[in-house]
């Protein structure tokens, strides 16, 4: 008769007992900033098991100083928006790009996303030639000015140049076998997250590397996408990004 | 006179709603609880420049041309604030009057003991533009449904007047109460009950509202009034909107070659520049949150919205609901009584739109609690429940849990203290009291302040609000951002400051920076010298407690 009395009592009493022992500290907790009901389950930024078990971890650090041995020349390639991303089948095909090349495969942590910090991070040195090339506005970032501050003594820009036109500059100072230490460049083919253009990129660095057997190439990404759509971006691990050594002595 | 109170449920309610306006006189801080209703009065008083303005933004102008004449008459009472107070108290009235008038004397008024004691605190301790919408238009819809039974003239022009009102104060709140409108005109059409007077009901409001609604929008055509409604949507989503991944923002802006600083500028509030964050540069900065936009999660979000609806049982006033819902179910002679079923949905609703935009904030949520306790009234059945207290002992206890429950509210509420101490490094009631005699004697200088401080200002001078500020009581005070920014009268006083552009022109002979000992991480200065290429000096010209007025000059060998 009283059905529906005892069923709202009923539902009463359920509410207040989750108000006693719900737990919405949890639920409150960054509220403003990463608010839990819109934040996806998968999204806390530890890596999968997948990625723990089949490849190098780097958590700190500048990766140059993982080389075991000082060559004539160092390249450092970063590869601008290339990130770990949530399918680990996606990464193995990029990694596959470089496949016959003996490399390490790691995986890095990169505590901010933009290519600036990227840069200001990885390719800080302390030997004293360096040579640092963009294709792209010497203004853009204020490379001008903070590339000079991080050690590189001659920076090579060249508006609106692909990857594939920096790449044939790169092999020709390597050919030129000039007393320069470090060679450091940033790729931008890539920087819009379209994945057919981040394989591109990959497959000319690939084809450098394989002319030039006995430099040491460091590759790494810069952070995950972050001019695309949303989508795309939260597809990738936020601050982790793969690296690729080659060429030094393991 | 016992004998007339008794008869007259008119007299009663008002007799019983005024003992707790009489409590909330003595206990409460005399202010509002939100700082917005407080600018808000500013902006009619005049206190910028001088001239009473009536474009309250928040609040449909047409309050602000019923008040001005008051203030036109005695400019130093808050008029503002005093219709506040009156509008919960009217609109309690009117709740206590409906339960009295369709109750026994006895079952109603206890009753009406559990409703004021439980859910009048937070309205009449919270006053709030937000929290007075829901609560008039509540109260007319509750009028409307009374007309609806037995016809009544009386009944149908205060309710239109109550209804249309809470649609002025603000718009938001009340259409929070419109599912609740659409329930009912849904069943009166099905069980066609009265449906002359329904019809009559709904065409002569939306006629009224489409008055209102156009009214409001001619008054924002004037370039300047046009500039400064237009900017309040996108500094809110910057400001208020927590609804996208803030680091990805910052990122996405950062790599495509934007201002970092500026960026965390304008999201700490931090953006009165005329030129850097000019409406016309806004737009790339809104794409940038859309494309960070979070999406909803929807099995976390389902458990939010239980969570918070659990949570809302820290508040009496759903306490109230509960009680009345239980009533409703244990009393009614109805086959099915479905009212508490359909709030309690209508509620979930709610939450999650306001979970959809992550804007559940208290003043809000106490607006969606209100609209459900207030149509209970309507369904509380009438000749069953006069078996409800029969016996003295109940009556005895029940009128006990409520002075409980209503000694509990007030606890609860933050604004009890009545010299509230701000304090915390953004400097206390002292040092904000000696620093504004301060600006008051020094009109030939004009100060300005970050976020923060114009807060912890406003804290300070809305103690007392049934006093005004009067004309021109902010006319030499200005913030570097905050939502008055642009207001034409604040441009107007600007302009005789020579401060047309606040985050760059504070460099000038005449500007004066407030600081606190506390400081947001982000300050005009480092935003000037990121934007104006130019380091500044800084030099503490007076100190009052934790404030500092601090004057800032470019380095001589920049110039």
């Amino acid at each position: 008769m009283k059905l529906n009395f005892i069923l709202l009592l009923s539902v009463i009493i359920g509410l207040v007992f989750l108000m006693f022992y719900g737990d919405s500290k949890e639920l409150d907790e960054q509220i403003m900033l990463k608010p839990w009901h819109m934040q996806r389950q998968e999204q806390n930024d530890s890596l999968s098991s997948y990625y723990l078990e089949n490849y190098q971890i780097h958590g700190k650090g500048r990766l140059v100083e993982m080389l075991s041995s000082t060559p004539q020349h160092k390249v450092i390639i970063l590869v601008d928006a290339w990130g770990v991303p949530y399918i680990p089948q996606n990464l193995n095909e990029e990694f596959a790009v470089f496949s016959g090349l003996s490399a390490k495969k790691i995986i890095q942590r990169r505590l901010g996303n933009t290519t600036i910090h990227a840069e200001k991070v990885e390719l800080r040195k302390k030997d004293y030639t360096g040579i640092f090339l963009f294709g792209g506005d010497s203004l853009e970032y204020n490379r001008k000015e903070y590339m000079p501050q991080l050690g590189y003594d001659k920076l090579v820009f060249c508006q609106n140049c692909s990857d594939s036109v920096m790449l044939v500059q790169l092999d020709s100072i390597l050919n030129e076998n000039a007393a320069i230490q470090t060679i450091a460049f940033t790729t931008q083919s890539s920087r819009d997250g379209v994945r057919s253009n981040l394989l591109q990129s990959l497959k000319l660095i690939r084809d450098l590397v394989a002319k030039h057997p006995e430099d040491i190439f460091i590759i790494q990404g810069t952070h995950r996408p972050v001019l695309t759509s949303g989508k795309i971006r939260e597809s990738y691990y936020e601050n982790w990004v793969p690296a690729l050594i080659m060429g030094d002595a393991h | 006179m016992f004998r007339k109170l008794r008869k007259n449920s008119l007299l009663l309610a008002l007799a019983l709603n005024l003992v707790f306006l009489l409590v909330y006189l003595v206990l409460s801080s005399d202010s509002y609880a939100a700082l917005d209703d407080f600018f808000m009065a500013a902006v009619l008083e005049g206190a910028y420049d001088g001239l009473s303005d009536t474009h309250l933004f928040f609040v449909n102008s047409i309050y602000g041309f019923l008040l001005k004449p008051l203030y036109l008459l005695f400019s130093s009472v808050g008029w503002y604030y005093i219709f506040e107070v009156i509008e919960v108290f009217a609109a309690f009235t009117i709740f206590t009057y409906v339960l009295l008038k369709r109750l026994d004397l006895e079952v109603g008024l206890i009753l009406s003991l559990v409703l004021l004691c439980c859910v009048s605190p937070d309205f009449y301790f919270q006053l709030s533009f937000t929290q007075n919408g829901a609560l008039l238009t509540a109260s007319g819809v509750l009028l409307f449904l009374m007309n609806l039974r037995t016809p009544c003239r009386l009944w149908f022009i205060c309710g239109l007047l109550l209804f249309v009102l809470g649609f002025v104060m603000r718009k938001e709140s009340f259409l929070l109460g419109i599912p609740y409108v659409a329930f009912f005109v849904c069943l009166s059409l099905v069980k066609k009950i009265n449906l002359k007077i329904l019809l009559i009901t709904v065409l002569s409001s939306a006629v009224v509202l489409l008055g209102l609604y156009y009214f409001e929008k001619s008054q924002y055509i004037e370039p300047e009034y046009k500039y400064y409604a237009s900017y309040q949507g996108p500094r809110a989503t910057f400001v208020d909107g927590g609804f996208f991944d803030v680091n990805a923002f910052y990122d996405e802006l950062a790599e495509s070659g934007y201002e970092k600083t500026n960026a965390q500028a304008i999201r700490t509030w931090l953006f009165y520049d005329t030129e850097i964050f000019h409406l016309d540069s806004l737009p790339r900065l809104l794409n940038a949150v859309e494309n960070t936009r979070y999406e909803l999660n929807w099995s976390r979000t389902a458990i939010r919205i239980v969570q918070e609806i659990a949570n809302g049982f820290k508040n009496t006033a759903v306490w109230c609901w509960a009680v009345f819902c239980l009533l409703i179910l244990y009393y009614s002679k109805k086959k099915l009584e479905y009212y508490p079923w359909i709030s309690l949905g209508i509620i979930s609703i709610e939450i999650l739109y306001l979970c959809m935009v992550n804007r559940l904030v208290y003043r809000v949520e106490s607006g969606i609690w209100l609209y459900a306790i207030a149509f209970t009234i309507v369904y509380l059945p009438q000749e069953s429940l006069s078996s409800f207290c029969n016996q003295w002992q109940k009556k005895v206890a029940i009128v006990v849990a409520c002075f409980l429950a209503f000694a509990f509210a007030i606890m609860e509420q933050p604004q009890l203290q009545r010299a509230k101490i701000i304090g915390g490094g953004y400097g206390g009631q002292k040092d904000w009291s000696e620093f504004y005699e301060y600006a008051k004697n020094n009109k030939d200088k004009a100060f300005v302040m970050n976020f923060g401080q114009y807060k912890a200002l406003g804290e300070y001078l809305k103690i007392p609000s049934y006093k005004a500020l009067g004309p021109g009581g902010l006319s030499n005070i200005f913030p570097l951002g905050y939502w008055n920014a642009y207001l034409p009268g604040m441009l107007r006083q600007q302009e005789r400051y020579n401060l047309q552009n606040p985050l760059k022109d504070f460099i000038n002979s005449n500007i004066y920076m407030v600081e606190c000992d506390k400081n947001m991480f982000l300050t005009a200065k480092t935003f000037y010298e990121v934007n104006y290429k130019s380091q500044l000096n800084s030099e503490i010209v007076k100190r009052f407690g934790d404030i500092k007025v601090v004057k800032y000059t470019v380095k001589e060998n920049e110039k």
